[in-house]
C-alpha cells in the first residue's frame, strides 16, 4: 500500500458539496440512457437478423 | 513503398473532413484547456474540476451522439462552439460560479466531438483514417493550451480562434449532408468478428479504451522533466493517433492492432529513462485509439455518434482511478502495463473480424 499514493482529499465536500452532488446524479442520469439507447440499438439488430432468415 | 501508401490514404475520398476536424478539435481543447491550466493555480479547484470536465465533457458524448444520429438536421457543431464559447467567456469575465462556467466548456466540447466524429464516420466509407486524423488534433490543442493557460495572454484572442472554427464547421456539415444515403456509408465497416455477441463486442472494446485511458496517465516517463519534453510527448501522441488510422487503412486494421499493441510494451517499459526509446512506445501505444473505434461502429452501424460515445466512455473510466490514487512504485506500474497489454491483445483478437474485409 505505500507505493500507492492517495490523491483524494475528503475536505473537498465542505467546500465543493453542490458540484458533486450535480456531477454524480449527472453521471447516473447518463449511464442510464447509454444503456437503454445500446439496448434499444442491439435489439433493432437482432430483429433485423431474425426477419432476414 | 510506405510513403507511397501513407500518402494514397492521405488522398483519399472525403478524407478532407478529417483535416477540417483536425483544426476544429485542435482549437476546441486550446480553449478547453486553457481553462483548465488557468485553474489549476487556484488550490480548491485542484481535485473536482478536472474530474467534473472530464465527465461533463467524455460521458454525455454518447447520449448526444444517438440524438445527432436520430435527428440529423440538428446542427450540433455550431451548438456546441456556442456553448463552448459562453462557457469560455463566463469564464474570462468571472461572471458565474467556475463549476457553471466548466460545464458549459465541457458540454461544448461534447458536441464538438460529437459532430466531428459523426462526419468523418459517415465521409469515410469503411476507412480510418479520417477520424484517426480528427482524434490526433486533440494532442496537438490538449499541450497548446496547457502552455497558453499559464501565459498571460488574454482569453479574448482565444475567442476570435474560436470564432476561426466557424467556416471549417460548416464546410464539415456541407461534406456531411452530401452523402446521400447517410446511413449505408457506414455499411462499409465490417472490422468486428461477426460470430460474436455484439454487445459483449462493445464490452469489450470499452474495455480496451479504459485501459488505454489508464495507462495514458500512468505511462513512465521519468525523462519528461521539462516543457519542451511535454511538448514532444504530445507530439507524438498526436501523431501516433493519426498513424493508427493511416496504417490500418493501408495495411489492415488486425496486422496493425497487433502490432500496436505488441511493440508499444518493450518501448514504454524500457524507455522510462530514454526520450527516444518511450516516445516510439508512445507513438505504437496511441495507435489503436481509431481501431477500437472502427470496431464499435462495425457494430453500431446505424448510430456512429453513439459508438464514439461509446470509446469517450472507455476513456473517461480508464481515467477515473488516476484522480483517486497514484502509483509510485515503477516494478508495480510496469507489472500492471505489462499484464493490461497482454490482456487487451488478447481481447482484441477475439474481437476483432479475422476475415480483413476491409483491407
Amino acid at each position: 500500500m505505500s507505493n500507492i499514493k492517495w490523491i483524494f482529499i475528503p475536505k473537498f465536500i465542505e467546500i465543493e458539496c453542490v458540484p458533486f452532488v450535480f456531477l454524480v446524479l449527472f453521471l447516473i442520469l447518463m449511464f442510464i440512457l447509454l444503456f437503454i439507447f445500446v439496448k434499444i440499438e442491439l435489439n433493432k439488430m437482432r430483429k433485423e437478423v431474425k426477419n432476414e432468415k | 513503398m510506405l510513403l507511397k501508401k501513407i500518402c494514397d490514404v492521405l488522398k483519399s475520398n472525403g478524407i478532407v473532413t478529417g483535416y477540417l476536424y483536425f483544426y476544429i478539435h485542435f482549437v476546441v481543447e486550446i480553449l478547453c484547456f486553457f481553462v483548465l491550466s488557468r485553474l489549476i493555480g487556484n488550490s480548491p479547484f485542484l481535485w473536482l474540476a478536472p474530474v467534473f470536465y472530464d465527465a461533463i465533457a467524455f460521458v454525455p458524448q454518447g447520449v448526444i451522439g444517438y440524438m445527432s444520429d436520430k435527428f440529423p438536421k440538428i446542427k450540433i457543431g455550431l451548438i456546441g462552439l456556442l456553448f463552448l464559447l459562453i462557457g469560455f467567456i463566463m469564464f474570462g469575465l468571472n461572471l458565474v460560479n467556475t463549476y457553471i462556467a466548466i460545464f458549459w466548456v465541457a458540454i461544448g466540447n461534447a458536441f464538438l466531438h460529437v459532430h466531428g466524429a459523426e462526419v468523418t464516420i459517415r465521409t469515410s466509407e469503411g476507412k480510418l483514417s479520417h477520424s484517426a486524423i480528427f482524434v490526433s488534433g486533440g494532442s496537438f490543442g490538449v499541450i497548446t493550451g496547457k502552455l497558453l493557460g499559464k501565459s498571460i495572454l488574454s482569453f479574448w484572442i482565444l475567442v476570435l480562434l474560436g470564432l476561426s472554427t466557424i467556416p471549417f464547421i460548416l464546410l464539415a456539415d456541407t461534406y456531411r449532408n452530401d452523402i446521400k444515403c447517410e446511413n449505408k456509408s457506414c455499411d462499409k465497416f465490417n472490422y468486428a468478428n461477426p460470430n460474436m455477441n455484439k454487445g459483449l463486442i462493445i464490452l469489450l472494446a470499452i474495455f480496451i479504451v479504459c485501459v488505454r485511458g489508464y495507462m495514458g496517465y500512468g505511462l513512465p516517463t521519468s525523462w519528461n522533466k521539462t516543457v519542451l519534453q511535454t511538448v514532444i510527448l504530445y507530439f507524438a501522441m498526436g501523431i501516433g493517433k493519426a498513424l493508427g488510422g493511416i496504417l490500418a487503412d493501408a495495411y489492415g486494421i488486425k496486422k496493425i492492432g497487433i502490432i500496436s499493441i505488441i511493440f508499444s510494451l518493450p518501448f514504454l517499459i524500457i524507455g522510462d529513462n530514454m526520450m527516444i526509446i518511450s516516445l516510439i512506445g508512445v507513438l505504437f501505444f496511441s495507435m489503436t485509439m481509431s481501431i477500437t473505434l472502427a470496431i464499435i461502429v462495425s457494430v453500431l452501424k446505424e448510430t456512429p455518434g453513439l459508438a464514439f460515445g461509446m470509446t469517450t466512455l472507455g476513456l473517461f473510466l480508464g481515467s477515473l482511478p488516476v484522480f483517486f490514487f497514484k502509483i509510485t512504485s515503477l516494478i508495480i506500474n510496469c507489472s500492471i502495463i505489462i499484464i493490461a497489454t497482454l490482456i487487451c491483445l488478447f481481447v482484441f483478437l477475439k474481437i476483432v473480424n479475422g476475415g480483413e474485409q476491409n483491407e
